[in-house]
């Protein structure tokens, strides 16, 4: 017996090019958590977060019938409209950057409050809040998302070359802010 | 092989990360190489490890169940959802599927209508003869 739980993203993006709203609805409790965790330590901000996850879920909607299944991860198609909608962000409303995460990532959380309630961690969400939009996402996408190298170029539209020298200067960048502010474990 | 100096090292571990499996295999040798023989080069690759897992443990952030019910209630309404549902659900479908060939060929038909075909060369030239004929028994 199978159940449209347990289809896979092709399939249930089949079913959506289709304009059925219950494999749309699935693909929604699957991935946005995923979405919605990379937009907001982009953005910083969970008003925004909310915004663009429901924009880059629209868009899936929107666009289903151009997803081209087995050329690319669902998850690196979604990642691509999300980061994509940060940088229009950016770009559009340059004030809204934060450069330091809002009181929602350092300490308004329950989870965080429990799952990380270290300093440690916290300044470390602080140093990467700190990195230029760029190699934050390089490094997000790479070392907490789970991308590969080519699969994170391909969703910030740069060549595996470029994403390396992003990660090396975000790391060293990352590095730099961290460990100099006295959080050598 | 060639040998690695720290530098080099540095620089590869922050573009391919900790895991020398995932180092391009020409770059990799080296730096096993040097590993083995550089404190240094142990201590780099510790301390980028020790970063690494800070990162992996930075929480998760969920999205509010309340914006996955609104991403999925607000979705434009569709204004042939009924009809696709109707085709879905009914026995219709197959058909609706097998009389479209049929459809379109009435369609086609209507579009052109009857025309007389053109006469051909060789009708004209029969119908030349016949009048000459004509002409001829005729006398003239």
């Amino acid at each position: 017996m199978t159940s449209i739980e347990t289809d896979s993203d092709d399939a249930l993006m089949a079913a959506v090019a289709r304009r059925d709203r219950s494999a749309f609805a699935t693909l929604v409790q699957r991935h946005a958590d995923a979405v919605y965790g990379y937009l907001l330590r982009m953005t910083g901000s969970r008003a925004d977060t909310e915004d663009l996850t429901q924009e880059t879920f629209l868009r899936l909607w929107n666009k289903a019938g151009t997803y081209r299944a087995g050329q690319v991860r669902l998850s690196t198609w979604l990642h691509r409209i999300a980061h994509n909608l940060a940088v229009d962000l950016f770009r559009r409303e340059p004030q809204s950057v934060q450069t330091q995460p809002d009181e929602d990532l350092n300490n308004g959380t329950s989870l965080f409050e429990k799952q990380a309630a270290t300093d440690t961690l916290r300044r470390l969400e602080t140093a990467l809040g700190r990195l230029p939009e760029n190699q934050r996402a390089a490094l997000l996408l790479c070392q907490t998302r789970g991308f590969s190298n080519s699969e994170a170029a391909d969703i910030l539209g740069i060549n595996t070359r470029a994403l390396e020298s992003l990660l090396a200067r975000a790391r060293r960048t990352l590095r730099g802010k961290f460990y100099d502010s006295g959080d050598i474990p | 092989m060639n040998a690695m100096n720290l530098e080099e090292f540095e620089d590869s571990l922050d573009r391919w990360g900790c895991d020398l499996e995932n180092w391009p295999e020409s770059i990799a040798e080296p730096a096993r190489g040097l590993l083995e023989q550089s404190r240094t080069a142990q201590a780099l690759l510790e301390h980028a490890q020790d970063l690494d897992a800070l990162l992996a443990d930075l929480p998760e952030h969920h999205a509010a169940a309340g914006l996955k019910t609104r991403i999925i209630s607000d979705l434009p309404a569709d204004p042939w959802q009924p009809f696709r549902d109707f085709l879905r659900g009914s026995l219709w479908r197959p058909a609706l599927v097998a009389s479209l060939p049929l459809l379109a060929g009435f369609a086609v038909g209507l579009s052109h209508g009857y025309q007389e075909p053109d006469p051909t060369t060789a009708e004209m030239s029969i119908l030349a003869l016949s009048i000459s004929y004509e002409d001829f028994e005729n006398g003239q």
